[in-house]
């Protein structure tokens, strides 16, 4: 059988009857230029496998990471709205509290302190006793002039 | 939602030999292997990219190791796919510093195991060298090689999907298209080296 490049192609598509196939493998172990032509033609095959295998596996292993970088976001995703979350709150509480101030400085006025806190002392009932009448009457009567007049007397 | 079919090892192997779940193989490959051989390569000095690349290369490579029948399952897939991860990554460490420290790393690293990894695994270099003559030949050629040697279409598939004339048309052009990617592989160094070495071993 002639070993041309033809033959060996259908040698490795296996598209040779058994018979020939068979004869055709003995010729190889003793023709090296032959075998070196069938190993060339072998890697040429082969290379076109490895490239269609390559870009499957290159297609996979993007989807793959797509997939990893889209669940990677996710969670990013949930720490920020956590994080937006408490700041909202804490907002809110800054909110609360400064509309707690203002109200108190603007509640809050000497006069109004006064009226709110202020007790007056209040003189107990003596008997028997008339040297101070006319000092405890007009205090009692809350009549401060005359208490003052008296007292400076 | 996606319903994904979870494959023991054994049936994985199965899958990856049938072109219709092949891909879903690859997805639990990825899925199940993925983070402890990327984990290895990064304990190894390796980087984020220098991971993901090479766990592909290790898919592609045992794929290869499966399609040519040389996985005998003698280990679990797993244990495989970390060995073949660690040869490739010691062969590029290898290749990135030629000498010196990193080759007493390689030799220390390299398995015992079940496989010869210097067989099965060739030279990246020339791997990529490969693909880019491929690129060259231009696209019908590329999808009618593409087409027959690995889908696996029969010629009046192709003649269906391509849309020739008949099946001797697609014959032809199928064996030119072989011939020139031949012709190219004669051409690059690499590879005629390689195949000297086997047929003279």
């Amino acid at each position: 059988m002639e070993l041309n490049q033809e033959i060996l192609v259908d040698y490795l598509d296996k598209s040779l009857s058994p018979e020939n196939s068979s004869k055709l493998a003995t010729q190889l172990k003793e023709d090296v230029q032959a075998a070196r032509e069938l190993q060339f033609l072998q890697l040429a095959i082969d290379t076109v496998r490895r490239d269609g295998i390559s870009q499957q596996v290159f297609a996979i292993r993007q989807s793959f990471e797509n997939n990893q970088m889209l669940s990677v976001k996710k969670t990013t995703g949930l720490v920020r709205s956590f994080y937006r979350v408490s700041m909202r709150v804490a907002a809110i509480l800054v909110f609360l509290i400064g509309i707690t101030v203002l109200y108190k400085y603007v509640s809050v006025s000497s006069q109004s302190l006064y009226e709110k806190q202020f007790t007056g002392y209040e003189l107990t009932n003596n008997r028997g006793q008339s040297s101070f009448s006319s000092l405890m009457e007009a205090y009692q009567n809350k009549n401060w002039k005359e208490v003052e007049r008296i007292y400076k007397k | 939602m996606d319903k994904h079919i979870r494959f023991s090892d054994d049936e994985l192997v199965e899958a990856i030999r049938d072109k219709n779940m092949r891909e879903e193989a690859i997805r639990q490959l990825y899925q199940e292997h993925a983070e402890i051989t990327r984990s290895f390569i990064k304990g190894k000095g390796g980087t984020e990219q220098d991971a993901d690349d090479i766990f592909q290369e290790t898919v592609i490579s045992f794929i290869e190791v499966i399609q040519k029948g040389k996985f005998r399952q003698e280990s679990s897939i797993r244990t495989f796919l970390i060995s073949i991860s660690k040869h490739l990554w010691y062969n590029e460490i290898r290749r990135r510093q030629r000498a010196g420290n990193r080759e007493n790393l390689y030799e220390s690293g390299k398995d015992t195991e079940e496989w010869n990894a210097g067989d099965l695994i060739q030279d990246r270099e020339l791997k990529k060298q490969l693909s880019q003559l491929l690129i060259t030949l231009g696209t019908s050629c590329r999808k009618i090689l593409e087409l027959f040697y690995y889908e696996n279409l029969s010629m009046k598939e192709i003649v269906l999907q391509m849309h020739y004339e008949n099946e001797q048309v697609v014959r032809n052009k199928k064996y030119k298209c072989l011939q020139q990617l031949t012709d190219k592989i004669k051409e690059n160094p690499l590879a005629a080296k390689q195949i000297s070495e086997l047929i003279f071993k």
